[in-house]
């Protein structure tokens, strides 16, 4: 699988930030797999990571979603972001960070909305605090350009993004 | 809410170039994360209520078979306390 796996950019955090944006994708991949390592700049409160695809007209705030849909089976549509998994709070043991990761599939169909799976937790330490894993799915854009993660609180010095394209082979 | 965030910053991958750059949040989208703060905040207080429904309803469970004569051990042995 020389090609069908591409590491194609990465992101980290060097100053607490509630956005991070990658863009200028490659329209080649026909999917995309994200892995996340972050942690939250507030103290005792476990915060939502949530993500937005950028469409072909740029904008994040169009018609990019369509309708979250999440395990408890409730939904939400419309222009917002999608709540994929949560973060562990700045009082969790120095140096702990959720880890988790997204699939993007059909993210260059053209016609269909592609659909991103994820599992995100937030693990406090060691079994002690609360624990917070999430498994959601949602539907975004038809063309994906970029991808955009929201902690509304903030990202932590030190959180990561890595992102893959993958090629059907 | 407060944060330590100073100013409010994005940070911004080009995937084609590899630069890796802080831009200021324009005023539509300080607009939504403001919305978008509320409302998971909103969701945060029910779902911390639902889990302390939760946890009492646990303990007044285990608190029953106790008092049925259940040792702590077979009362952990069925519900995984």
């Amino acid at each position: 699988m020389a090609d069908t796996f591409v590491l194609l950019g990465s992101a980290t955090v060097a100053s607490p930030t509630t956005t991070v944006n990658i863009l200028d994708l490659p329209t080649t991949y026909t999917d995309f797999a994200v892995l996340v390592s972050a942690r939250q700049t507030t103290v005792a409160q476990t915060d939502s990571l949530n993500i937005q695809t950028q469409n072909n007209g740029g904008g994040f705030n169009a018609t990019s979603q369509v309708t979250a849909i999440a395990t408890d089976g409730s939904t939400s549509s419309g222009n917002v972001f999608a709540n994929n998994g949560y973060t562990p709070a700045a009082s969790a043991t120095s140096g702990i960070f959720g880890s988790g990761w997204m699939y993007i599939t059909g993210v260059q169909n053209g016609s269909f909305n592609s659909t991103v799976i994820s599992r995100l937790c937030a693990i406090t330490q060691n079994g002690t605090g609360t624990e917070f894993i999430s498994i959601k799915s949602s539907l975004y854009a038809t063309s994906v350009k970029g991808i955009r993660f929201q902690c509304t609180n903030g990202f932590s010095t030190g959180s990561t993004f890595y992102i893959y394209g993958i090629l059907a082979a | 809410m407060a944060t330590d965030i100073e100013k409010l910053m994005k940070l911004e991958v080009n995937c084609e170039t590899g630069e890796q750059r802080y831009v200021e949040l324009t005023d539509e989208e300080l607009a939504q994360l403001e919305e978008d703060r509320a409302r998971y905040e909103a969701e945060r207080i029910e779902r911390e209520a639902a889990e302390k429904v939760r946890q009492a309803a646990k303990a007044s469970a285990l608190a029953k078979l106790a008092a049925l004569g259940l040792t702590e051990e077979e009362v952990a042995a069925i519900a995984g306390a």
